[in-house]
């Protein structure tokens, strides 16, 4: 008798274990409408450079396809529904696609969700689930959900598609957007380069993709066009993106080194990277830090220097924008000009001229894209 | 090439690094060495990991203190254990299979507990990393003076010294006490045990505790050590790799010790070698502690014999 109560008792504990696991990950939950003064914090934060216009370049015509007929949705208020490969509370890149949501249904009323953690090859079933429900946009956030998007795409031709950081454009249902490569590298490898006593600069990313390689590359033609070939740009991988741990273990081996300027590509994990850089600071060592994605300077205000923002919520809306007006899909980058990514504050952490330097030079640049003859973007990636 | 590996293989820091790598996986392994002997397959040290990893950071956070952290963190830790040990001690639960749930169980539970305690309230999710108050090293007199081993062993961080002198204390209790006999003798075999007078239960429901407190620790030792922060899923698989340490070790406090430090070691080479931008892609890098640890075992350390009553649940027969 004891032991079968006990066993009762230990089904209903397991269960209740099972559903707490299940919140986590790969279960569609509607979020909540929150109460309605909810306040967006997309922290506008002080952007140095002033941005001409927020118009669209259609560079990628070529690429886009035949558009269908005036969009049956406009005007309506969508269901989007988001798959993301993180946690929501990463405080980094999924936060970020969270609170692109946010904005749609703030602004616009739209009905949202999200399932948080979607693996790959989980993907295309969290899709079709959400498809079923009835969602009229699918929102899969990351280079890594290419095939699956592709594939459910193609057979829910009535329902739209949005995947940021893809490259498909032959789908006119299908939305990949990017943050075009190579600026972010250029202007934080000039940056970089400038700020380095010891000629040793490390990315600490999380794991390798074409759009970093190329930043990478960037950086290095930006030292290159300094006249500063003896600086070293190392690439150092986590081999995770939710390994702060261990990225703390790569940036201070990365300091040992002899590196003195970190940028920061490991999401989570970049707040092992600036702990690193605060112990370095705190035993007297001169180190610089430079956010990416997020202005991270919060974090450590001594050393973090605001950096390249790039701003997802605005990759999302631009989809929307064209999803709402008929147009059709295909494959879509935006940059500095397009509003899309930019200059944070330095903080007073890196000499007035070196700043001066980059803003000056970035004024130019979104002026004339031309001013700059070794930068080389890539929309295609 | 050559000259920048001997640098690396001279430098102080590099030893360091190698005992910061080493100590959560020892804490958990030298705890999950202890239910292993007592019968109990210690699959959810993961699990517990998280627990104790999420529960330092809110009890840093709630209590101010470090000490307060390390308090929740142990109770975390302890708390699955006891859930574990309730599936595989008094209902007699498939030992893996309550382990894998509770692992899962705990991704979410903590997860929760983050998003609960951490969240920004006007968007419902944490939009900015939290600080909590963590531990700093610790210089420990006369012998941190000591020139290179000082700065290797004796400036680190207090849960590293538990993790390095938990190895003798495992060792001593479990070969040189009465104790230690009875947690064996359990493992062996606990019916010869239950006939003289051991508690086969309490000995078993100790003992997962102990390993609960000990992973509890070595998750505290990256929430609140080696950061400042918890992250959903923070242990990233070392509460696994602590368990194969264990197999690794032969179930002998010093084998496991090997075990981790070849790891610590491997991993510690391998963050320093990526630096070096060789035209060997990343991927060979990070997976280089696995292969090491892999090769050694396929080399020297051979068939591994388990504890006799290893995974299988204890019912005293006629009852």
């Amino acid at each position: 008798m004891k032991s079968r109560k006990l066993f009762a008792l230990m089904s209903v504990l397991a269960l209740v274990m099972l559903v707490l696991a299940a919140c986590a990950p790969a279960t569609p939950q509607v979020v909540e409408k929150v109460v309605k003064e909810t306040v967006v914090v997309t922290k506008e934060v002080p952007v140095v450079t002033k941005v001409v216009e927020t118009q669209v370049v259609e560079k990628v015509v070529e690429k886009t396809v035949v558009a269908t007929a005036a969009s049956p949705l406009a005007g309506k208020k969508f269901k989007i529904a988001g798959v993301f490969p993180g946690p929501v509370n990463d405080a980094g890149w999924t936060t970020s696609a969270y609170l692109s949501l946010v904005q749609l249904r703030d602004k616009y009323g739209f009905e949202i969700a999200y399932t948080e953690n979607v693996k790959p090859e989980n993907a295309e079933q969290v899709m079709r689930e959400y498809v079923d429900a009835g969602y009229d946009i699918i929102y899969a956030h990351g280079f890594e959900y290419a095939d699956p998007i592709y594939k459910v795409a193609k057979e829910y031709p009535k329902t739209y598609f949005i995947q940021t950081n893809g490259s498909a454009a032959d789908l006119p249902n299908l939305y990949t957007v990017t943050f075009s490569a190579g600026e972010g590298g250029y202007f934080m490898g000039r940056l970089a380069c400038q700020i380095t006593k010891s000629g040793k600069v490390a990315y600490i990313a999380g794991s390798q993709f074409p759009i970093l390689s190329h930043h990478i590359k960037m950086s290095r033609q930006a030292c290159k066009d300094l006249g500063r070939e003896d600086v070293q740009i190392i690439e150092s991988y986590v081999g995770a993106w939710d390994d702060p741990a261990k990225a703390k273990e790569l940036a201070k081996a990365a300091i040992e080194q002899g590196v003195d300027v970190l940028i920061l590509e490991a999401d989570i994990g970049d707040v092992g990277t600036v702990e690193a850089a605060k112990e370095a600071a705190a035993a007297g060592k001169y180190v610089r830090v430079i956010s990416w994605v997020k202005d991270k300077n919060y974090l450590a205000p001594d050393i973090v220097i605001g950096g390249w923002e790039e701003r997802v919520p605005r990759l999302i809306e631009f989809c929307v924008e064209r999803i709402a007006a008929g147009q059709p899909g295909g494959h879509f980058a935006l940059g500095l000009k397009e509003g899309a990514v930019g200059l944070n504050p330095f903080y007073g952490l890196v000499p007035p001229e070196v700043e001066k330097d980059i803003v000056d030079l970035l004024q130019k640049y979104l002026q004339d894209p031309k001013s700059i003859p070794t930068l080389e973007v890539r929309t295609d990636l | 090439m050559f000259e920048q590996l001997v640098e690396i293989f001279t430098s102080v820091a590099f030893y360091a690094a190698v005992i910061r790598l080493t100590a959560p996986l020892l804490l958990a392994a030298m705890g999950g060495l202890v239910a292993e002997r007592a019968g109990i397959i210690t699959f959810g040290m993961e699990g517990m990991m998280l627990m104790g990893a999420i529960g330092g950071a809110v009890g840093s956070y709630y209590t101010g203190s470090v000490l307060g952290g390390l308090a929740f963190a142990m109770l975390a830790g302890m708390f699955l254990a006891l859930l574990y040990g309730v599936m595989c001690v008094s209902v007699g639960a498939n030992q893996v299979v309550s382990a894998v749930a509770l692992n899962l169980g705990a991704l979410g539970l903590s997860s929760t507990i983050f998003a609960l305690v951490f969240s920004n309230r006007a968007v419902g999710v944490v939009t900015e990393v939290v600080s909590v108050p963590s531990m700093q090293p610790v210089k420990i007199p006369l012998l941190g003076d000591i020139p290179i081993l000082g700065d290797i062993l004796f400036n680190q961080l207090p849960l590293v010294y538990l993790a390095l002198i938990s190895v003798p204390i495992v060792w001593f209790v479990l070969y040189r006490t009465t104790i230690g006999l009875k947690i064996r003798s359990v493992g062996e075999h606990p019916h010869a045990a239950d006939t003289v007078g051991i508690s086969v239960v309490r000995v078993r429901y100790l003992s997962v505790l102990f390993t609960g407190l000990m992973a509890g620790l070595a998750g505290a030792l990256l929430s609140i050590g080696m950061l400042n922060t918890f992250q959903e899923n923070m242990s990233a698989g070392r509460g696994f790799i602590a368990y194969t340490a264990i197999i690794f070790g032969k179930w002998e406090p010093l084998g496991i010790f090997l075990g981790t430090l070849l790891f610590g070691l491997a991993d510690a080479i391998q963050l320093r070698i990526q630096a070096l931008n060789l035209p060997i892609p990343y991927q060979f890098w990070v997976a280089f502690p696995y292969l090491v640890t892999l090769l050694a075992l396929v080399l020297f350390v051979g068939k591994a014999t388990w504890p006799a009553a290893s995974g299988q649940p204890f019912k005293r027969e006629g009852k």
